[in-house]
């Protein structure tokens, strides 16, 4: 019987766990995807209001997979982090490197290429699980 | 009148030793391994962090306790006519020295932490094909921290005590209680998961306070015992008995008609004076008699001078 109720609790867990501080993915969810974009072409590009790049779709692809509205802006790098540290925006991309400077300030996904990584505010951990699913799966996809 | 001795331990306690080298070769070993796994799932945790520094700061008595006996069972010479003892009680300072500084800046890194609101990000890695949450690899690489060190502490502490080795006996008692560092890790990093960003902090926190509190107090006792205090038993405030049936049986003697003792620790062994006031003429093999007799008290009154004198001295 115990046996049983472990194995629940783990699977419980295991699909709330882990949760976010600051409900990003809650937000995300209940309004939309907030991406700051930094211009780093060819990941990112913007001409008048209109976002596109590898990285920018990968994110419209994510936000259909998990059915969320998104919405980009466009700011410099240290504008868009100042920004993730006040959990006002969800995700930062811009061929942010693994190695980035704002390490400290900001929290990162795994590389999903080996060297490139979204930046998310740090300690959003159920953001990074569902971003880290989607990069996983991508890379499974096109090894 | 031989006063100068080859350090030798009683056969029983021989064993011990060896034993006890036996396992802190085994502590020194399985130590590594768990600072090489704590350190590749480390992440942003700062409990973790701290566990780990407390982990590798934990390398040091075991590192200190197999140089410092390998030194200490070396025979006095003419450059050190009184022994190498004293060894055990240097790298028992110098460990409580590390372990103090060590806790206040954990204390201060954990601080910080918590006042910068520090939200700790846990990410997931991919292991043999399936995606785990980071939390959970720490939350095993703390188990695997533990377990073995409680039963390797606790198979420690009865040799360490048998020894009166403060070394050996620091580095045990800290095994035996690092569970409660693991636990406190473990904790913090289910509070991580359940959206709580300050359990890791507070964890950290209460890690490095234990830490900072058990630097202090060695610091303490090694320098008490580097000033000559009387001594005491192994983690007691008792002092030590055999002390006292030393200058009963000095009284005892027949020649004797009052007599004083006081003694020192050195590493894991005493050294002191004997002063007695003689009825009568002094007889050298009374003396002798005597010395022998004291020393077959206990293996620690190891080294010490029978001193006649007119009156007995104010210690």
């Amino acid at each position: 019987m115990t046996k049983w109720k472990i194995i629940l609790l783990v699977c419980l867990t295991s699909c709330v766990f882990p949760k976010d501080p600051e409900n990003s993915f809650e937000e995300a969810r209940r309004n939309e995807l907030l991406v700051g974009v930094v211009e780093n072409p060819p990941f990112t590009m913007v001409e008048d209001s209109t976002f596109s790049g590898s990285e920018v779709e990968m994110l419209r692809k994510f936000a259909t997979k998990e059915g969320l509205k998104i919405s980009f802006k466009e700011g410099s790098e240290s504008k868009l982090v100042k920004q993730l540290e006040e959990f006002e925006i969800h995700v930062v991309i811009g061929g942010i490197t693994k190695k980035t400077i704002w390490k400290k300030k900001a929290g990162m996904t795994v590389p999903y290429d080996k060297e490139h990584v979204y930046l998310i505010p740090k300690g959003e951990n159920r953001l990074l699980k569902h971003l880290e699913d989607f990069i996983f799966q991508q890379k499974k996809q096109q090894p | 009148m031989k006063v100068i001795h080859d350090f030798e331990l009683p056969p029983d306690l021989k064993k011990a030793l060896k034993r006890a080298k036996k396992l802190e070769w085994i502590t020194l070993v399985y130590l590594i391994s768990v600072v090489i796994i704590m350190y590749f799932s480390l992440g942003s945790s700062q409990a973790m962090k701290t566990a780990w520094l407390e982990d590798v700061l934990s390398l040091v008595p075991s590192i200190a306790f197999l140089i410092s006996s390998k030194i200490n069972s070396k025979a006095p010479n003419k450059r050190f006519p009184y022994g190498y003892h004293r060894v055990f009680s240097i790298s028992f300072l110098t460990g409580a020295v590390a372990l103090l500084g060590m806790g206040i800046f954990l204390v201060y890194d954990s601080s910080m932490a918590l006042i910068k609101a520090d939200h700790p990000t846990i990410g997931s890695k991919m292991f043999f094909g399936y995606e785990v949450w980071m939390g959970w690899v720490m939350i095993l690489a703390l188990l695997y921290s533990a377990i073995p060190a409680m039963i390797l502490g606790m198979k420690k502490i009865p040799l360490s005590e048998d020894l009166h080795n403060k070394l050996l006996f620091t580095d045990a008692s800290a095994q035996k209680a690092d569970y409660m560092t693991a636990l406190a890790a473990i904790l913090g990093i289910l509070g991580v998961g359940a959206g709580i960003w300050w359990a890791d902090a507070v964890a950290a926190l209460f890690i490095s306070i234990s830490v900072l509190r058990d630097g202090l107090k060695h610091v303490k006792t090694a320098s008490f015992d580097l000033m000559d205090r009387y001594p005491q038993r192994l983690n007691t405030t008792d002092e030590d008995e055999i002390i006292l049936k030393v200058e009963e049986t000095a009284r005892s003697w027949p020649w004797v008609a009052g007599a004083k003792v006081r003694f020192r620790e050195s590493g894991q062994v005493y050294f002191g004076q004997v002063a007695v006031v003689p009825k009568g003429k002094i007889d050298l093999d009374d003396i002798a008699r005597g010395y022998e007799e004291l020393r077959s008290l206990h293996w620690k009154i190891h080294d010490f001078t029978i001193d006649p004198v007119r009156k007995l001295p104010p210690w």
